[in-house]
């Protein structure tokens, strides 16, 4: 008798947490869409088409997308670069004295400071990261550490104050470089914490290009995309 | 005798009733007060969504619609079954306070003025953290020992939140382990010097609930031991230092996806 009861409670509880689970399910995809890997493939390809038909591109749209499309080869979503790698490898290294110098600049040796962040940090931080020298590593490391807590901890109110008034897109563009840096951060160092971010930061972007708002710097975030692809592609086997 | 004082997240939290309910068995100490945040505060609303998002309306489902009955009745132990092992008759930490003559307070978060007034009064020995947010400096320096937490993460190297997934996700289900770790509370998260840790058993059936529901029942054990053991002046706690572990956040679904094939690696080997 008491088992038969039992059994009733747990059958009860059961069809109480799965009718939960459904409608937090449902809740989820509306408060916080997760974008899935063949929802992202489809957006990538989409967009390249809607890339094919433009009539003018400027140069740095094609540095971008050519770049985009070396990772999708690697990734394996396409069968032949577009271009040539050669065309969009810019190597950085020799602007050394330059980051150093940014670092230098920085207000209180951060990155952030009360909220604020120093524009084109996540560009300046992805370079140095790549060819940064042992004497000023840890600084960049401690940087990017910086920047991580500071996305986590404001979410998606992070990286909306800079140290200069920017346009909407610029601070799309801003946000965008700092999730590209995650990302690859991620895989230099192959550390999950920062593609975790990576792959927050792009969830949130993604309803500023879904619907064509913010054409002029899509292919930006079609390249943070396709960063976190290839680095999830690297870390998550 | 060791005055304690609890501080608590909600009213019905069970995991602070077991705490409460076990400080007030235990010899040489004294529970002089609780702590206990109100239901309903925008600002918390707000801040907890903002942190937690989905997670909040699921979490509020279950303690307001499931209560006590949200713990799974087909796990081997979790707080629930630990609950009845131990006699908890007490419904809520307000009854549990009634009933042992103990001072309690509600406030609208541990930092207030309110909360401040309360444990300068009682001067408490110790304070013991059962959840409800971030603890400010001026609460941390009132107990003459300190602010106790208990992390469900083995520290210095997880701190932070889903440290459970993040175990399994950076492969370190058998290298650190998944466990919990009895601290000091400090400025930082999970950062203050350490007094107990203790690693749990992978088992062939786990999965991230039933190694979180099993972690929640240590976690009341070594406050326990950490208590009897500060009482009796029997421990000394090790600090830790700032690279020797990592901060870890919200776990993004596709890396959780991630982190169960490996804990599924690990337990189907145990069959």
């Amino acid at each position: 008798m008491a088992a038969a009861s039992r059994h009733e409670l747990l059958k009860k509880m059961k069809s109480k947490q799965s009718l939960m689970d459904s409608i937090l399910r449902i809740l989820s995809k509306w408060i916080e869409p997760h974008l899935k890997q063949d929802e992202i493939r489809r957006f990538i390809t989409k967009k390249i088409r809607q890339y094919h038909k433009k009539v003018q591109i400027s140069d740095n749209e094609k540095q971008t997308l050519a770049r985009l499309k070396t990772n999708l080869k690697k990734i394996g979503w396409l069968e032949e670069p577009y271009y040539k790698d050669s065309e969009n490898e810019i190597d950085h290294s020799d602007e050394e004295n330059d980051h150093q110098e940014w670092l230098v600049e920085l207000e209180n040796k951060s990155v952030i400071h009360n909220g604020v962040l120093k524009i084109h940090s996540g560009l300046m931080l992805d370079r140095m990261d790549e060819h940064s020298t042992s004497e000023y590593r840890k600084t960049v490391e401690t940087q990017i550490e910086k920047l991580l807590v500071h996305v986590e901890v404001r979410r998606k109110k992070a990286l909306h104050h800079f140290n200069q008034p920017l346009s909407m897109v610029q601070t799309l563009r801003e946000q965008i470089e700092v999730s590209i840096l995650f990302s690859r951060h991620a895989r230099r160092i192959r550390e999950l914490r920062f593609l975790n971010t990576a792959l927050k930061m792009n969830d949130w972007l993604y309803s500023q290009f879904k619907n064509r708002k913010s054409e002029a710097i899509l292919a930006l975030y079609l390249l943070a995309l396709s960063e976190q692809e290839l680095s999830i592609k690297e870390l998550l086997v | 005798m060791m005055r304690v004082i609890v501080l608590a997240p909600i009213h019905n939290s069970l995991y602070s009733r077991l705490v409460a309910n076990a400080l007030l068995r235990e010899k040489g100490i004294e529970l002089c007060g609780i702590i206990v945040r109100t239901h309903w505060s925008l600002n918390r609303l707000h801040s907890e969504f903002h942190r937690d998002g989905i997670r909040l309306i699921r979490k509020t489902i279950q303690k307001f619609f499931l209560g006590d009955r949200r713990f799974s009745q087909e796990s081997a132990n979790n707080l629930a079954i630990y609950a009845k092992k131990m006699e908890l008759g007490f419904q809520s930490l307000k009854q549990l306070a009634v009933s042992s003559g103990t001072p309690y307070v509600t406030v609208k978060n541990h930092n207030t003025v309110k909360s401040q007034r309360f444990l300068k009064k009682f001067e408490p020995d110790l304070i013991v953290f059962t959840g409800g947010g971030l603890i400010k400096p001026e609460i941390l320096k009132i107990p003459k020992k300190g602010v106790l937490n208990c992390h469900s993460g083995i520290l210095p190297e997880f701190r932070g939140m889903d440290v459970v997934e993040w175990t399994a996700a950076e492969d370190k289900m058998k290298s650190v382990g998944f466990g919990a770790s009895l601290h000091f509370m400090d400025q930082g998260i999970d950062t203050g010097p350490i007094l107990i840790r203790k690693i749990l058993e992978i088992e062939p059936e786990d999965t991230f609930q039933t190694i979180r529901d099993r972690l929640e029942v240590v976690m009341i054990e070594l406050i326990q031991e950490g208590i009897r053991n500060l009482r009796d002046s029997k421990i000394e706690c090790q600090s830790q230092e700032a690279q020797h572990g990592r901060q870890y956040f919200v776990m993004h679904p596709r890396i959780l996806e991630y982190a169960e094939r490996n804990l599924r690696a690990i337990t189907s080997h145990l069959v």
